[in-house]
């Protein structure tokens, strides 16, 4: 029986709408889609996971203590697909896929493609980006068992309600040996949405001068209902996180605007963004390669444009 | 230190790298297991894309207003 499964995130027991666009790639006529669902209330969530033609709810049980620990999610999973016959795995490509994912498919020796924006599930083709987002890879991958990462928004998602069933899998026994949590901090004052869900990133770089320039684009971001990026510069300086910085080896975002400010434009950034739907960028360096990259450009100092622009967003 | 300079070597560095060995393996010699699974490139393709870029001129206010009306009409995001 050829199943396929996919790895529901969830945050603080919502699932994210990332995920939808991952089941819409997954569904396939004739075939039952699991959704795994570790340590939350699958109750809750079985009407959404419904609406979207999921057709077996697995609700996965970890100890409480273990539940964070990434080998452990690892081996549940592992244990799923065993269980009900996964032949094809899908999560998505972000920093929790990134981690759960290649783990599953190392364990399982299984050929594994990361950051996929569109899978053919017949033959199992992905297509990804390549040398720095300047190709486009068409990926066949065949084996017992396949795993892909889907890049979130890559997928338009699209309901196909399918009457669903939750079926519980004891994780609870699942511990793991050689990797140990030590400390977990959560910063519970983040509410803003992350770079992978937002229609709408701000992003700021060497322009924006210092770590404190930031919150002039975060006030910014709050009325457009979006998120703050960064640069690597911005990042290596010091300034911002790492886990704002979008590029190669940062976040890769598909938001529908993306506004880069003071943001040159290296290979590796634009690596990270080119796949916005709209590209606006504001620079006083006019040779800035992400000027000539864009859709819209302005040459002027972003510490003053951007404070401008949340006044007019504010009175609007 | 710029992100994308390149490191070259130093003329003792080139001087050397004439002494230094060339070890060579055989693929067999290596013992792999053949995977059961596979994984093959079936197509390469280059990632065009035709933004032409739009300058938007004006004061601050006039520059704020241009960006709010693409953002609330094009984009719709607003």
């Amino acid at each position: 029986m050829k199943n396929i499964g996919v790895i529901i995130e969830l945050n603080n027991g919502k699932i994210k709408e990332i995920n939808f666009g991952m089941i819409t790639l997954a569904r396939a006529k004739g075939r039952e889609l699991f959704g795994f669902v570790i340590n939350a209330d699958t109750a809750a969530v079985k009407d959404e996971l419904e609406s979207y033609g999921i057709t077996q709810i697995v609700a996965v049980s970890l100890a409480p203590d273990q539940q964070n620990n990434p080998v452990v999610r690892a081996k549940s999973i592992i244990k799923c697909i065993k269980e009900f016959n996964i032949c094809t795995l899908l999560g998505l490509s972000t920093p929790a896929g990134k981690d759960l994912l290649p783990r599953v498919a190392a364990f399982l020796e299984a050929p594994l493609v990361m950051d996929c924006f569109s899978i053919d599930l017949k033959q199992n083709l992905a297509r990804t980006s390549r040398h720095s987002g300047k190709t486009i890879a068409t990926i066949k991958i065949s084996g017992d068992i396949v795993v892909f990462g889907v890049r979130p928004k890559a997928v338009e998602p699209v309901e196909a309600w399918s009457s669903s069933q939750i079926v519980q899998f004891d994780g609870s026994n699942i511990v793991s040996e050689d990797f140990k949590l030590i400390k977990r901090v959560v910063d519970d004052k983040k509410t803003e949405i992350s770079l992978a869900e937002a229609d709408v990133i701000i992003a700021g770089g060497r322009g924006m001068k210092n770590g404190d320039n930031f919150s002039i684009l975060s006030k910014c971001a709050e009325k457009l209902n979006g998120a703050v990026g960064a640069s690597r510069v911005a990042v290596d300086s010091g300034w911002v996180p790492y886990s704002m910085q979008v590029g190669l080896t940062g976040e890769k975002v598909s938001p529908r605007v993306y506004i880069a400010c003071g943001i040159s434009g290296s290979i590796q950034h634009f690596a990270g963004m080119k796949t916005s739907t709209l590209i606006i960028t504001i620079n006083t360096d006019n040779n800035a390669s992400l000027m000539a990259d864009c859709d819209y450009f302005i040459q002027a100092d972003v510490l003053e444009i951007i404070p401008e622009l949340t006044r007019h967003l504010e009175n609007d | 230190r710029g992100l994308n300079t390149p490191k070259y070597p130093t003329f003792p560095d080139v001087v050397k790298s004439k002494k230094k060995v060339l070890k060579k393996i055989n693929l067999e010699d290596l013992d792999i297991e053949t995977p059961k699974s596979n994984m093959s490139m079936v197509r390469l393709e280059p990632l065009l894309q035709e933004r032409k870029s739009k300058e938007i001129k004006g004061d601050k206010g006039e520059i704020a207003r241009e960006i709010t009306r693409i953002l609330k009409e094009e984009a719709k995001v607003i």
